[in-house]
C-alpha cells in the first residue's frame, strides 16, 4: 500500500475513530432528552386523539397502508389508559437518558417511542418529529461515556468515565444537519415562488404566520430579499459550522434563522430546539471547558 | 485477547458509520432526484430499516392556506342543522392555530385525494361517536364541512385588499346508521 493510500485511509477512518471529548456526547444526550420530554409534553394532551381506537386515526387502516412491516408499541395500546402508560414509560426513558442512568437502554426506549408514534399516526407528524427520530437513532448508536451522569460514588471509583471516545457519532450528526439544510435548499430550486422571491410574503399571509395581515404587502421588496437570504443562510450554515474558526458565525446564523422562524410562526419552537440539538455536535472541547467554568462550583464538582 | 476485540470493534464502527455516512450524503438529494438514481431502492430499504427518513422538504411548496375551519353538520329529519366539533373523541372543536398536528391531519387526509380510506374510517368513527352521545338516531344525517381560505395572488391581495378566498367543501351527507353498519361506506372526496 502506498503512503498516499495509507494517509487517505487513515484520514477516512479518522472521521469516525479520532478521539472526541466525551462531554460533547453528554451535552447532546442531555439536550436531546430535554427536547424529547418537551415534545412528549406537547403530545400528551392529544394522546387520545392520535393514538386510541376512539381517536382520529384508525390503527387498522394505518397498518394496511404502511409500507413495510408495521412495528409500533401502539399495536398493544388501544385505550386511553394503555396509551397514557406507554407515554409515561417513554417519558421515564427520557428522564433516564437525561440523567445518564442506563443510557443505552434509555436511548433505545426513546428511539422505539419515536418509531412507534410515527408508525401509529403518520398523518400528524411535523418537521421536528423527523429531526428528533433521526437524532434518536444517532444518539442510540453513539458512544455513551459515563460523563455528566448520575452514578453512585462506588460505580465511579470502579470505572472512572472515559475522557475521550470515538467521534463517529458526532461526525454523523454533523452530516445529518448538513443533509437537512442542503436537501431543503435543493428541493426548492425549481419552485417558482422561492425563485421569484415571493415565498416569504406568502408565508407571512398563511396560517403558519403569527401576524398575518395586509401589512405584508408594504414590505414586498424586503421580503424578496429575506427569501433569498434564507436560501443562502441554509446553504452557508453547514459550511460555516464545519470550519472550526467560523463555527460561531454558523451558530449565530442558525440561531438567528430558527429564532426568526419561531418568532414569525405559530408552534415552531420545538423545531428550533430539535435543530439546536444537532448543532451541539459542532462544539469543541474548549467550548465545553468554557461552559464548565461558568457552572456553579457545586455543579462543577459533581460533574467532575 | 483484548487487542483483536478492540480492532474488530473499530472495524465494525468504520463499516457501519461509513454506510450511514453514504446514506446521509445520498439523503442530501431531494426525493425526485434520488428516485432517478439506480441505487435508490437500496437507499429506501436502509431508510425503512433504520426509520431515518430523509425527507427535508420544509416549505418546499408555497404555503397558500390562510386559514382552515372544519366541523360536522348533523341534521335530524326536518330539524335545523347543528354544528358539532369534529375532533374525536369528545366531538370537540378544531383550532388550526393551537393544534398544529391536527392541522397536518386535515391537510394529509381531507385535501389529499389519495387518502380516501382515512376519510372513510374517520366518518365511521365520527358516526359512532355521535350515536354514543344518545342524542341522535341512526337515521340522522351527518356531513363534514371543511372551509379552507386560500391566499390570493399578491396582485389580487393588493387590488382587492382581501387576503384569502374561501372554497368550502362538504363530505356527505350520510346516515349515521349506514356509516356505522357498512364496512367501507364513504366514496366521494370533498
Amino acid at each position: 500500500m502506498t503512503a498516499g493510500t495509507q494517509s487517505l485511509q487513515s484520514r477516512f477512518t479518522g472521521l469516525f475513530l479520532n478521539p472526541a471529548d466525551s462531554r460533547l456526547y453528554a451535552c447532546i444526550r442531555i439536550a436531546f432528552a430535554l427536547v424529547s420530554l418537551l415534545n412528549l409534553i406537547q403530545i400528551w394532551p392529544d394522546r387520545e386523539i392520535f393514538f386510541t381506537d376512539v381517536g382520529m386515526i384508525d390503527q387498522e387502516v394505518v397498518r394496511k397502508y404502511t409500507v413495510g412491516a408495521y412495528l409500533s408499541v401502539f399495536d398493544l395500546c388501544h385505550d386511553a389508559s394503555t396509551v397514557s402508560t406507554y407515554l409515561l414509560f417513554s417519558g421515564c426513558g427520557m428522564v433516564l437518558l437525561l440523567l445518564g442512568v442506563w443510557p443505552r437502554v434509555a436511548a433505545g426506549i426513546v428511539y422505539v417511542w419515536y418509531v412507534s408514534y410515527a408508525m401509529r399516526a403518520p398523518l400528524i407528524l411535523v418537521g421536528w418529529d423527523e429531526v428528533l427520530r433521526c437524532t434518536s437513532f444517532l444518539v442510540l448508536i453513539s458512544p455513551m461515556p459515563a460523563c455528566w451522569s448520575l452514578r453512585s460514588r462506588k460505580a465511579r471509583k470502579k470505572s472512572p468515565p472515559e475522557l475521550q471516545v470515538p467521534c463517529y457519532g458526532l461526525t454523523l450528526m454533523k452530516v445529518q444537519l448538513a443533509a437537512i439544510y442542503l436537501q431543503a435548499v435543493l428541493a426548492r430550486l425549481d419552485n417558482e415562488y422561492w425563485m421569484s422571491g415571493d415565498f416569504m410574503s406568502f408565508f407571512l399571509l398563511s396560517h403558519n404566520a403569527r401576524w398575518p395581515g395586509l401589512w405584508v404587502l408594504n414590505y414586498g421588496f424586503l421580503l424578496k430579499g429575506v427569501t433569498y437570504l434564507v436560501l443562502l443562510t441554509e446553504l452557508a450554515i453547514p459550511l460555516l459550522l464545519m470550519v472550526r474558526r467560523w463555527r460561531w458565525f454558523g451558530f449565530g446564523a442558525g440561531i438567528l434563522l430558527h429564532a426568526g422562524i419561531s418568532l414569525m410562526s405559530y408552534n415552531l419552537m420545538l423545531f428550533f430546539l430539535a435543530m439546536m440539538t444537532l448543532y451541539l455536535s459542532f462544539l469543541q472541547p474548549e467550548d465545553m471547558d468554557w461552559l464548565q467554568r461558568r457552572l456553579p462550583s457545586k455543579t462543577r464538582q459533581a460533574l467532575n | 485477547m483484548r487487542a483483536p476485540s478492540q480492532s474488530s470493534r473499530k472495524i465494525m464502527i468504520v463499516v457501519f458509520a461509513s454506510a450511514h455516512l453514504v446514506f446521509l450524503l445520498f439523503g442530501m438529494l431531494p426525493t425526485r432526484w434520488r428516485d432517478r438514481i439506480q441505487v435508490s431502492s437500496v437507499f429506501n430499504l436502509y431508510e425503512r430499516v433504520t426509520r431515518c427518513h430523509q425527507l427535508w422538504n420544509m416549505f418546499e411548496t408555497i404555503p397558500n392556506m390562510h386559514r382552515l375551519e372544519a366541523r360536522l353538520i348533523v341534521q335530524e329529519g326536518g330539524q335545523k342543522p347543528r354544528e358539532v366539533g369534529m375532533m374525536l373523541p369528545g366531538l370537540r372543536r378544531f383550532s388550526q392555530h393551537d393544534q398544529v398536528r391536527l392541522n397536518n391531519w386535515m391537510v394529509n387526509v381531507i385535501f389529499n385525494p389519495t387518502r380516501g380510506v382515512f376519510r372513510e374510517s374517520y366518518m365511521k368513527s365520527a358516526a359512532e361517536a355521535l350515536l354514543r352521545t344518545g342524542r341522535y338516531s341512526p337515521r340522522t344525517q351527518v356531513s363534514l364541512e371543511v372551509i379552507p381560505a386560500y391566499t390570493r395572488s399578491l396582485l389580487g391581495v393588493r387590488s382587492l385588499k382581501e387576503i384569502a378566498v374561501e372554497r368550502p367543501s362538504v363530505l356527505g351527507p350520510f346516515e349515521l346508521g349506514t356509516l356505522v353498519a357498512k364496512k367501507n361506506p364513504v366514496q366521494p372526496t370533498p
